[in-house]
C-alpha cells in the first residue's frame, strides 16, 4: 500500500508534508528553537532573521517556535476529533445496519438532522455553549462530524451482511457481537483509513477557523488560527505574524488532502466524492 | 432567446442598483459594532450612546471639550446648598417631527426611564432626585422632586446635594423624548426592551430627538444615515449627511480609511506608529487621553488575593512601563490611581515599579512561595487581549499560572458580577467626567458587584470619604478628597493597575474643522466642512 | 420518480421538527445569563427579574420549550433581546444579502471552474494542465479566512482596485472580493471535477466512435464530453451552494456584509436567545432544502442514482 502512495507524486508530497507536520507535533520540544511561551518584551515585532528565522510577535515570542507547536495543537485536535468521530460513527454505523429497523431508523434520522446543519455554523454553536477551550472543540468536532462516518459504515455494512461467509457464521448461531466485531468491522478497515485520513485536513481547517473566531484555543497556545487573527492588527507592520500561520495551514491541510486521496485512490476508488470540507 | 433573457435578468439582480461613489457633502464614518435600540433610555453601549447624543439631547450637553453647557435648557440656577435645580426650556426647541419642546416632555421623559415598568437599565442616571426612588417602586403616583411651573420651567429638587448632578443630566438617560405629539400630557410610555408595546419598540427603531441630527436611514448591520434637524435652533452644520457604515474588523476599516471611503478613523494601536509616522498624514492626526482606566480586578474576597500583600506582589511583578510602551507604542500613560488624567483628582504617584525579586519574597512571606494558579477572565478584544497575554506572560514568571477564559459580555458580566472569578481584565469608561464616576461605582461596598466594584473592595474609610465627597459642593475640597480616597485604594492594590489609554483619530484630506471631543458625548460634527480639493 | 420526490418530502417534517428540537436545547444551555447583556454597567436586581419575567426566562425548560415550538409552527421566534426587532422580519431581511453572495459566488465557480477544467483536460499533460491543477489543490487547501484578508490587502489596500467591505448599496464592485473568497475552494473542485470526470468521459467508448465518425476533436470534446461531464458538476455546485452559508459565517466577518452568516455569529456572540433560534433553523432549513433540490435534480437528471442516497 505504502508503495502504492510513493509512486503517486502527488502521494508523496503528500505523505513528505503530512510527515512533516507530523513530527514537527510529536518532537515540538525538541525541534522548537525557543520557548514559544516566554515573552521577550524587548524583541517585539523583529523581523525574520538569522536568530529568529520567522520573526517574533509582539511579546517578542518566537514565531517559528510557535508554529512548531501549532503543529501540535492542530495536530492533537485534528487527529482526536477523528478518532472521536470514527468511534461513534462506526459503532452507530455498524449497529444500524446490521440490526436494520427500528434501530437503523432512529439512528440515520439522528445522522439526517446532524447533517441538516452547514458544519461551522453548528460547530460554533456548540463551542458556544459550552465554552470555549481545547477539549471542548475535540469533542464537538467529533461529534459533529459521527455522522458522515455513519453513513458509510452502515451502507458498507448493508452490502456485506448478506455475504456467503457472513450468513454462515450466522447460520452456525454466531453471536451479534461476534459477527459485528470480528466479521464486519474488519471489512470497513480501508473505508476507515480512508475517511481518517480524508478527515485529518479538514480538522485542520475546522480548528484554525474556530481559533480565528477565539473559540478554539485560548492563550497563550500557539494555535495558527489565533496566531493569524493576533497577526492581522500588525499585517502591514509585522506580516510575518499572519503569513507565517496561513502559510502553515495550507501546507498542512494540503498534505493531508494529497495525503487522503492517495490512500483513497489506493484502497477504496468508490468513495470518491467523499466530503472534502464540510 | 428565452435564456438570454433570463441570464440578463440574473445579472440585472446581482449588479442591483447603482454605484454610489463619495458624495461630496457627506461625511463617512465607521461604527465598531451596531447599534442595537436607539432609545436613549435603553442606551448600554458607545456606539448607541454616540448616536443617540446626535439625536438627542436633555437639558444639558457636554462640549467637545467635556463641559457641560445649555441644551434644551438656555439657562438655570442652582439653589438651595446644591439641592434645587431650576431650568429655563429654549422657547425654540423642536423634536425632529417639529413639535415644540415643552416643560412636560421633559417630566414625562424622566418619568418614562424611572416608571414601574421602566426596563430602562440607566435608571441610577435619574435616582438622585428626591422621590424617585418611591415612584419607581410604585409607592408613589409621581416624582416629588419634579415640577414644571409653566411650559418652559423645570424644577428639580435632589434628595441630598450631589456635585455631578448636571453631567448626569447631559447623559444620554436623561434626553428628552416627545410626548405623544405635543397633546395633553400623557401618562409615561413604558419603556420596554421586548418591544412588547409600540411606544417603546417604535422610539428604539424610529427615534425622535431635540438634536443637532436625526436619522433618515437604518439599515441593520450595514449603515445609518443622518441629516441636520430643520427645526434645531441656532447655526445648522455645515455638511448635508453623516454616513456611519458598521464595520467590525479593525483590518477592514483601515483598508477602507487607506482606500479613501472613511473620513475619520480611530487608529488601532498596532498601526499608530506606522501613522505617526507618515509625514503626510501626521498634521490630520489629533489625540486625546482618554477618560479610561484599563486594568486587572483582582476578587478581593478569594483565596490568595484576600491578603493585600499578594495583590501587591502581583502589581510588582508586573512590568507596566513596558507594557505601555510595546503595547500602546508609549501612548498610554501608566496608572498609578483610578482617576484619569484630565479629571480634578488626578496623581502621579511612586508607581510599584517592576520588581519581580521583591514579589517572590512578599508572595514567599505571604506563604505562597510555590505560586498558585488563577483565572482572568476577559471579553474578547484585539487591544485587551495583548494586555492580558503579556500580563499572564509576566505572572508566570512569579510562579503564578493565569488561565485566559474569555467570554462575551453576558457571560462575563454574570460570572463577574457575582463574585465568581479570580480576576478580570475590564476598562472603565467615564460616564460623565468627574473623579466621582471612578470612585463611588468601583470602590464603594454598596456597589460590590453588579455596581460596578467587581473587585469586591472593602474598605469603610474609603465608603464614608466617597460619601461625604459626593456632598461636598465646593470644588477643591472635593478634589483633595478625590486624591486622598484613591490614594487609600492603591496602597491596597484591589487592581492589578495597568494605564490610561490615548486614543488618536485621523481625518481624511477632505476633512476640515474637526475637534477630536474629550468624551464621545461631546461630537457633534456640526463645524466640520469637507472641501472639495482632497477628492481625488 | 414521483415516489422518490413523494419520500423525501415526507422525510423532511420530522427532520424539520429534529432540527428544531436540536437548536432549541443547544441554545438553552448556552452559558450567560441573557439579561445581563441587555442591561449596562450599572444596574438594579428589579430591572432584571421583571425582564427575565417578560421574557418567560423565569419558566421551566419544557414550558420555554412549548412557547418555541407553538413560535415555530407560527414562524414566529419571537423578539431580539438586543434590538427589540422580530427574529422572522430581521432574519428574511439579512438573507437576501447572503444569498446573492452565494449566487455569485456560484457563478463565479461554475463559469471560472468549468472552464479552466475544460482546458485543463483539452491541454491534459501539458503545463496549463499541471499549473492549473496545481492551483487549484492548492486552492482548496487554503482557509477563507486568509484569502479574505489577503485579498483586501492586494486589491484594496495596496493596488486599490476594488473595495475592502461593505454592501455598497449593491455596487457589483462591492460583491467581487467576498465572492471571490466565498468561491475560492469551490471554484478550485469544480475545476477538477470537471477535468476528471471529462477525462473520465474521453476515455469512454463512444468518444472513439464519435472519432471514428470524423468529427473534429474540438466539436468532440465540447459537445460529447463536456454534457457528459456535467452531471458530476451539478452536484457538487449544488452541494456547494449549501457549503456557503457554512463559509458565509467566516466572510461576512471580514468583508462587514450585512447578511445572514455574520448576523448569526453576533447573535450567538451577543446571546440573543430568540435570534440565534430563528438565524440558526433557518439557515439549517435553507442547507436542507437546497441539499434535498440538489437529490431531486440529481435523481431527475440520472434516474440510475434513484433511491441510492447521494453521500
Amino acid at each position: 500500500m505504502i508503495r502504492q502512495i510513493v509512486s503517486q507524486k502527488n502521494g508523496l508530497i503528500g505523505l513528505f508534508l503530512g510527515l512533516l507536520v507530523l513530527v514537527s507535533a510529536v518532537f515540538a520540544p525538541l525541534v522548537s528553537p525557543y520557548d514559544p511561551y516566554k515573552i521577550n518584551m524587548a524583541e517585539s515585532l523583529s523581523p525574520p532573521s538569522l536568530s529568529h528565522p520567522l520573526g517574533t510577535d509582539v511579546f517578542g515570542r518566537d514565531v517559528l517556535s510557535r508554529m512548531v507547536y501549532g503543529a501540535r495543537i492542530s495536530m492533537e485536535v485534528s487527529v482526536l476529533s477523528r478518532l472521536l468521530s470514527l468511534l461513534v460513527g462506526t459503532l452507530l454505523g455498524l449497529i444500524a445496519g446490521y440490526f436494520g429497523g427500528r434501530l437503523d431508523n432512529l439512528v440515520m434520522r439522528c445522522a439526517d438532522v446532524t447533517l441538516a446543519y452547514p458544519g461551522l455554523l453548528l460547530l460554533i454553536a456548540v463551542m458556544a455553549a459550552v465554552g470555549p477551550s481545547l477539549t471542548s472543540l475535540i469533542v464537538a468536532l467529533g461529534v459533529v462530524g459521527w455522522a458522515g462516518v455513519a453513513r458509510i459504515v452502515r451502507a458498507q455494512v448493508l452490502s456485506i451482511k448478506e455475504r456467503e461467509f457472513v450468513l454462515a457464521v450466522r447460520s452456525l448461531g454466531g453471536q451479534s457481537g461476534r459477527i459485528l466485531f470480528r466479521h464486519l468491522l474488519p471489512n470497513c478497515v480501508s473505508q476507515l483509513i480512508v475517511i481518517f485520513s480524508m478527515g485529518l485536513g479538514m480538522g485542520v481547517m475546522a480548528e484554525s477557523s474556530m481559533s480565528f473566531l477565539g473559540l478554539g484555543a485560548q492563550p497563550p497556545l500557539p494555535s495558527w488560527g489565533s496566531m493569524i487573527s493576533a497577526g492581522l492588527d500588525y499585517l502591514r507592520v509585522a506580516p510575518w505574524l499572519s503569513l507565517a500561520p496561513g502559510i502553515g495551514i495550507t501546507l498542512a491541510v494540503l498534505g493531508f488532502n494529497l495525503l487522503g486521496d492517495a490512500f483513497r485512490d489506493a484502497l477504496d476508488p468508490k468513495l470518491k466524492h467523499l466530503g472534502r470540507r464540510e | 432567446m428565452k435564456r438570454s433573457i433570463a441570464l440578463l435578468a440574473f445579472v440585472a439582480f446581482l449588479t442591483g442598483c447603482s454605484k454610489s461613489p463619495l458624495e461630496g457633502d457627506v461625511l463617512y464614518l465607521a461604527l465598531e459594532t451596531s447599534p442595537n435600540k436607539l432609545d436613549p433610555a435603553l442606551v448600554i453601549d458607545v456606539a448607541e450612546g454616540q448616536i443617540c447624543s446626535l439625536i438627542y439631547q436633555g437639558l444639558v450637553r457636554f462640549s467637545p471639550e467635556g463641559d457641560v453647557v445649555p441644551a434644551a435648557a438656555t439657562n438655570w440656577e442652582i439653589e438651595a446648598n446644591g439641592t434645587r435645580y431650576i431650568f429655563h426650556l429654549d422657547p425654540r426647541a423642536r423634536f425632529s417631527n417639529g413639535t415644540r419642546l415643552l416643560a412636560k416632555d421633559v417630566k414625562a421623559s424622566f418619568e418614562r426611564v424611572l416608571s414601574p415598568t421602566s426596563n430602562s437599565p440607566r435608571k441610577w442616571v435619574l435616582d438622585r432626585i428626591a422621590g424617585a426612588a418611591e415612584f419607581s417602586r410604585g409607592t408613589s403616583e409621581s416624582i416629588a422632586g419634579l415640577s414644571s411651573p409653566d411650559d418652559s420651567t423645570i424644577v428639580i429638587e435632589l434628595r441630598e446635594p450631589f456635585g455631578p448632578f448636571l453631567q448626569l443630566l447631559a447623559m444620554p438617560a436623561a434626553a428628552i423624548v416627545p410626548t405623544g405629539g405635543g397633546g395633553a400630557p400623557s401618562a409615561a410610555p413604558p419603556v420596554s426592551a421586548t418591544a412588547a408595546d409600540d411606544s417603546g419598540g417604535e422610539l428604539a427603531s424610529r427615534p425622535v430627538g431635540s438634536g443637532k441630527w436625526k436619522l433618515d436611514r437604518w439599515e441593520r448591520g450595514d449603515f445609518l444615515e443622518l441629516s441636520p434637524n430643520p427645526y434645531h435652533p441656532g447655526e445648522p452644520p455645515r455638511i448635508k449627511r453623516i454616513r456611519y457604515r458598521i464595520i467590525p474588523e479593525a483590518f477592514t476599516r483601515i483598508a477602507e480609511f487607506e482606500a479613501g471611503t472613511l473620513d475619520i478613523l480611530k487608529i488601532p494601536q498596532a498601526e499608530l506608529d506606522r501613522f505617526l509616522g507618515d509625514a503626510s498624514r501626521r498634521d490630520r492626526i489629533q489625540s486625546r487621553p482618554e477618560l479610561r482606566v484599563a486594568y486587572i480586578g483582582l476578587n478581593n474576597t478569594r483565596g490568595p488575593l484576600k491578603n493585600p500583600a499578594v495583590r501587591r506582589a502581583l502589581n510588582l511583578a508586573v512590568d507596566v512601563d513596558r507594557i505601555v510602551d510595546v503595547l500602546t507604542g508609549g501612548h498610554a500613560v501608566r496608572a498609578t490611581g483610578a482617576i484619569p488624567p484630565g479629571l480634578p483628582g488626578y496623581v502621579k504617584r511612586e508607581p510599584y515599579a517592576y520588581a519581580p525579586t521583591e514579589a517572590g519574597r512578599l508572595l514567599r512571606a505571604a506563604g505562597y512561595g510555590d505560586g498558585f494558579e488563577i483565572d482572568i477572565w476577559q471579553r474578547d478584544s484585539p487591544e485587551g487581549n495583548r494586555v492580558v497575554e503579556a500580563v499572564q506572560g509576566y505572572l508566570l514568571e512569579l510562579g503564578v499560572r493565569v488561565r485566559v477564559v474569555k467570554r462575551e459580555w453576558s457571560a462575563f458580566k454574570e460570572a463577574v458580577s457575582r463574585g465568581r472569578v479570580d480576576a478580570f481584565f475590564l476598562d472603565w469608561y467615564a460616564d460623565y467626567p468627574n473623579g466621582e464616576n471612578f470612585l463611588y461605582p468601583l470602590f464603594h461596598s454598596e456597589n460590590a458587584g453588579g455596581g460596578g466594584n467587581r473587585s469586591f473592595f472593602h474598605n469603610t474609610r474609603v465608603d464614608s470619604l466617597i460619601e461625604s465627597a459626593q456632598r461636598t459642593v465646593d470644588r477643591s475640597t472635593c478634589t483633595e478628597l478625590y486624591e486622598t480616597i484613591d490614594g487609600l485604594v492603591y496602597d491596597q492594590a484591589p487592581w492589578i493597575y495597568l494605564f490610561f489609554p490615548t486614543s488618536f483619530v485621523v481625518v481624511s484630506p477632505r476633512v476640515q474643522g474637526y475637534t477630536y471631543p474629550v468624551l464621545y458625548l461631546g461630537e457633534d460634527f456640526s463645524q466640520i466642512i469637507l472641501s472639495a480639493e482632497g477628492n481625488s | 420518480m414521483f415516489a422518490y420526490t413523494v419520500k423525501r418530502l415526507l422525510l423532511f417534517i420530522p427532520l424539520l421538527f429534529g432540527v428544531a428540537t436540536v437548536t432549541f436545547f443547544l441554545v438553552y444551555v448556552l452559558p450567560g445569563d441573557p439579561v445581563l447583556s441587555m442591561v449596562g454597567e450599572r444596574y438594579d436586581e428589579e430591572t432584571i427579574d421583571q425582564l427575565r419575567r417578560e421574557m418567560h426566562l423565569d419558566q421551566p425548560v419544557y414550558v420555554q420549550y412549548g412557547y418555541f415550538i407553538a413560535g415555530l409552527v407560527r414562524l414566529d421566534f419571537g423578539t431580539s433581546y438586543v434590538t427589540g426587532e422580530t427574529v422572522s422580519e430581521s432574519v428574511l431581511k439579512r438573507f437576501p444579502y447572503t444569498f446573492r453572495l452565494a449566487l455569485f459566488a456560484m457563478l463565479i465557480s461554475v463559469v471560472i471552474g468549468v472552464s479552466v477544467g475544460v482546458l485543463a483536460a483539452w491541454k491534459w499533460r501539458t503545463p496549463f494542465d499541471y499549473v492549473t491543477m496545481g492551483t487549484t489543490i492548492v486552492g482548496i487547501s487554503m482557509p477563507v479566512f486568509w484569502l479574505g484578508v489577503l485579498l483586501i490587502y492586494v486589491f484594496a489596500m495596496k493596488l486599490r482596485v476594488l473595495p475592502a467591505s461593505g454592501y455598497g448599496g449593491g455596487d457589483l464592485r462591492h460583491m467581487i472580493l467576498p465572492a471571490v473568497t466565498l468561491a475560492q475552494a469551490s471554484t478550485a473542485y469544480v475545476a477538477r471535477i470537471t477535468r476528471s470526470s471529462m477525462m473520465d468521459v474521453i476515455r469512454e467508448h463512444y468518444i472513439q466512435t464519435a472519432r471514428a465518425k470524423g468529427v473534429s476533436e474540438h466539436r468532440m470534446l465540447f459537445a460529447h464530453a463536456l454534457r457528459n461531464a456535467l452531471l458530476p458538476v451539478i452536484t457538487v455546485v449544488g452541494a456547494d451552494f449549501g457549503s456557503y452559508l457554512s463559509g458565509a459565517v467566516l466572510t461576512e466577518s471580514i468583508f462587514a456584509w450585512p447578511g445572514l452568516g455574520r448576523f448569526t455569529l453576533d447573535a450567538i456572540l451577543k446571546r440573543d436567545i430568540p435570534t440565534i433560534q430563528g438565524a440558526v433553523f433557518f439557515m439549517a432549513l435553507v442547507f436542507m432544502a437546497i441539499n434535498l433540490v440538489v437529490d431531486l435534480m440529481y435523481a431527475w437528471i440520472d434516474p440510475r442514482i434513484k433511491l441510492v442516497g447521494r453521500k
